[in-house]
């Protein structure tokens, strides 16, 4: 098809050629010619990070748990789950933050991407974002993407000082990975929904029903 | 009888004449408006951050041919494929043969506007696929064989009991009698439905919100999440853009994300907003083998080249039809295809030519409430007008029409025959308004009389009060 690209790329070179003043003047190496304000409009708050952040992460209809330490996320899961009337059964990512932590004998643990059994899943994020109360998910060997997706209720750990106010900040703390861009990188924003049936919110869409951040140090 | 953008007369009487529909509209009217209010209130300057849009668009689209060709190499550095489609018929055919090569039965497809513009599903489905819409609004329209009436709410004009009868035939053989059934059970049924098919489907297609220049990435919003399950599960990935969705950078899509879903649903985030580049990579546990981007021109190019560029800046939130008078009066299906209310009122004529379209650049009152919500600041009435004026040039305005703008033109030339005409006409028509003021019926506008009332002019025309208010005006 090199001719149909061909024949696009001329007719747009053409058209922004054709008219007086009708061709850009930043930069073609497509670096920040626009706006020049050094901040753009967005929104704006008082107080701590991680109360705006908590308090965009409710709204969203997400729940969180503050976890004293990394070791005491097992008991934390435990107790959710009970809460929740869910079966003592989990999903983990094999997140290097994951492997080393002694789940109790009552849950059943399983690994891999098999949407069979695929109720809870448990898996860390790369950052958050304090603006809209959003988790940020990369794909990678330890972040399986349909974990995030298939499970019908979403733990997920996240490190206190992994929050940033906004997404700027996300893509100039990701852009530093060695492996930047990831095949699919997920802002979550509570759990899945639709308003598709007239216009009444619906948690719970294709997504998951729930999510539910445990807050670690 | 199918739609057509040529039919809008018929169509939208039609609609207007239908209960059930006027019913779902008048639920989605203020629903609409009301979101967008309230989710615009977080952000100070909102007016900033659209002046900013608006300038991030047209900086991007004014070096389109470089942006496109460092998107491509992007994608070919990220292991992606790219295909250039010309025209609806190159792209369907460029699909048609991925979904072959991957020798494909199930394909997912998350909601694309521009896959309802180039008709994939007809011809996937000829081709003997199993094509399954996974957002649910496009899902329960898939099941009704009807086009959407929403850009972002494709199945607005369905009431639940539409749904519950829908879900009724298609997953009970009718067991329910069409019972009407409550949202959260009507959810979770399409929930399991189509979890079987995200978790059989060979191709997954998208579309795309926006396409990221300087990451060779596309980006997906949704608050199901079907279009993740849609780019994920399945062996092979095929997004399909409109080569007008390119922005250079993370921040510039950053930008317009903030405005795209306040603009769209009222909210500051959509669920899931997810940036895919390329295909699974070596060491990843899951994702598509293969990632196909399908860029297509379909007359953008020539958009770009003439007086209608601006409308290229589109980010298809939906607000100018969620606050357009005569959308929520008529609803999507009355214009005819793809693209309603006043965005599709400019892009149909655009892309389907003038002279097949020729109501839709009328069918607007130019009361300015799109263009005032609009986040990229698209002048929408302003090129309503443009392509009046151009069906007038080229002779495509209905004679009628002609000859009365023809007749006006005529007597605003000449202000002493204008003035005389007008106050002539006023008396008369104070004459025929009786003592009540009011016009039954009226020759030539009989169209406006048949609903309503004509009011009768009252006290002293303009140009008299204006000439009063000169001379008392004027220094003793």
């Amino acid at each position: 098809m090199s001719s149909a690209r061909d024949n696009i790329l001329r007719r747009v070179a053409a058209a922004l050629d054709g008219r007086n003043g009708n061709r850009g003047t930043g930069s073609p190496s497509g670096g920040h010619d626009h706006p020049s304000d050094a901040s753009p409009p967005r929104p704006q708050w008082e107080g701590a990070l991680l109360d705006r952040f908590l308090d965009r992460l409710q709204a969203a209809s997400a729940s969180w748990t503050g976890v004293d330490t990394l070791d005491a996320v097992p008991t934390t899961v435990v107790d959710y789950l009970a809460d929740n009337g869910l079966a003592p059964r989990l999903r983990v990512a094999p997140h290097r933050l994951l492997q080393n932590l002694s789940w109790p004998d009552q849950l059943e643990i399983t690994t891999g991407t098999d949407p069979q059994g695929l109720d809870v899943a448990l898996s860390v994020a790369d950052a958050a974002m304090a603006e809209t109360g959003t988790l940020v998910l990369c794909s990678g060997p330890e972040s399986p993407t349909t974990l995030d997706f298939l499970a019908d209720h979403h733990l997920v750990v996240l490190r206190r000082e992994h929050i940033l106010p906004y997404m700027e900040d996300v893509w100039a703390s990701l852009r530093r990975r060695p492996d930047f861009p990831p095949r699919s990188l997920n802002y979550i924003t509570g759990p899945s929904r639709t308003a598709d049936v007239e216009q009444t919110m619906q948690l719970g869409a294709h997504g998951p029903r729930s999510l539910h951040v445990l807050l670690i140090p | 009888m199918q739609l057509s953008p040529e039919r809008f007369r018929s169509q939208a009487q039609a609609a207007l004449r239908d209960p059930t529909l006027q019913q779902a509209l008048s639920r989605a009217r203020s629903g609409f408006i009301d979101k967008r209010r309230k989710g615009i209130h977080d952000i100070a300057d909102f007016e900033a951050l659209r002046e900013r849009g608006r300038r991030i668009r047209d900086l991007a689209l004014s070096q389109l041919d470089h942006h496109l060709e460092q998107l491509e190499s992007a994608v070919r550095a990220a292991g992606g494929q790219v295909h250039w489609a010309e025209n609806d018929a190159q792209a369907r055919e460029i699909i048609l043969g991925l979904c072959r090569q991957a020798d494909a039965q199930r394909v997912t497809k998350s909601k694309s506007m521009v896959g309802e513009e180039i008709a994939i599903n007809p011809a996937l489905e000829a081709a003997g696929l199993d094509v399954v819409e996974t957002d649910l609004g496009e899902y329960i329209i898939q099941l009704a064989q009807e086009p959407p009436s929403h850009i972002i709410a494709p199945a607005v004009h369905k009431t639940r009991q539409q749904i519950s009868e829908l879900f009724d035939t298609h997953h009970h053989q009718g067991a329910l009698k069409a019972r009407l059934r409550e949202i959260p059970e009507l959810v979770n049924e399409a929930r399991e439905v189509l979890r079987d098919k995200f978790l059989s489907a060979d191709v997954g297609i998208t579309g795309a919100n926006f396409l990221v220049a300087e990451t060779g990435s596309i980006v997906l919003v949704t608050n199901e999440g079907n279009a993740d399950l849609t780019h994920t599960l399945p062996r092979m990935h095929i997004a399909v853009a409109g080569i007008d969705k390119v922005v250079p950078t993370l921040d510039d899509a950053t930008t317009l994300l903030r405005l795209l879903g306040r603009s769209a649903t009222g909210q500051a985030m959509s669920c899931y907003t997810t940036f895919v580049t390329g295909p699974r990579r070596a060491d990843d546990p899951d994702g598509p083998g293969e990632f196909h981007l399908v860029l297509l021109d379909n007359g953008r190019s020539r958009m770009l080249a003439g007086p209608y560029r601006e409308m290229l800046r589109c980010i298809r939130c939906g607000a100018c039809m969620n606050h357009c008078p005569v959308y929520s009066a008529i609803g999507g299906h009355a214009y005819g295809w793809v693209y309603p209310g006043p965005m599709g009122s400019v892009l149909t004529p655009l892309f389907r030519g003038l002279e097949n379209t020729r109501d839709l650049p009328n069918a607007c009152t130019l009361n300015g409430r799109c263009a005032s919500v609009c986040p990229v600041k698209i002048p929408l009435p302003d090129l309503l007008r443009q392509l009046r004026a151009e069906q007038f040039r080229r002779n495509i305005t209905d004679s009628r029409t002609r000859w009365g703008l023809r007749l006006w033109g005529a007597l605003a030339r000449r202000p002493a025959l204008y003035a005389l005409s007008t106050g002539l006409a006023g008396r008369l028509l104070r004459l025929l308004g009786g003592k009540r003021g009011r016009i039954r019926r009226l020759p030539l506008a009989g169209g406006w009389t048949a609903s309503r009332d004509f009011p009768a002019p009252q006290g002293p025309g303009f140009r008299q009060q204006w000439k009063k208010r000169q001379t008392e005006r004027k220094p003793v």
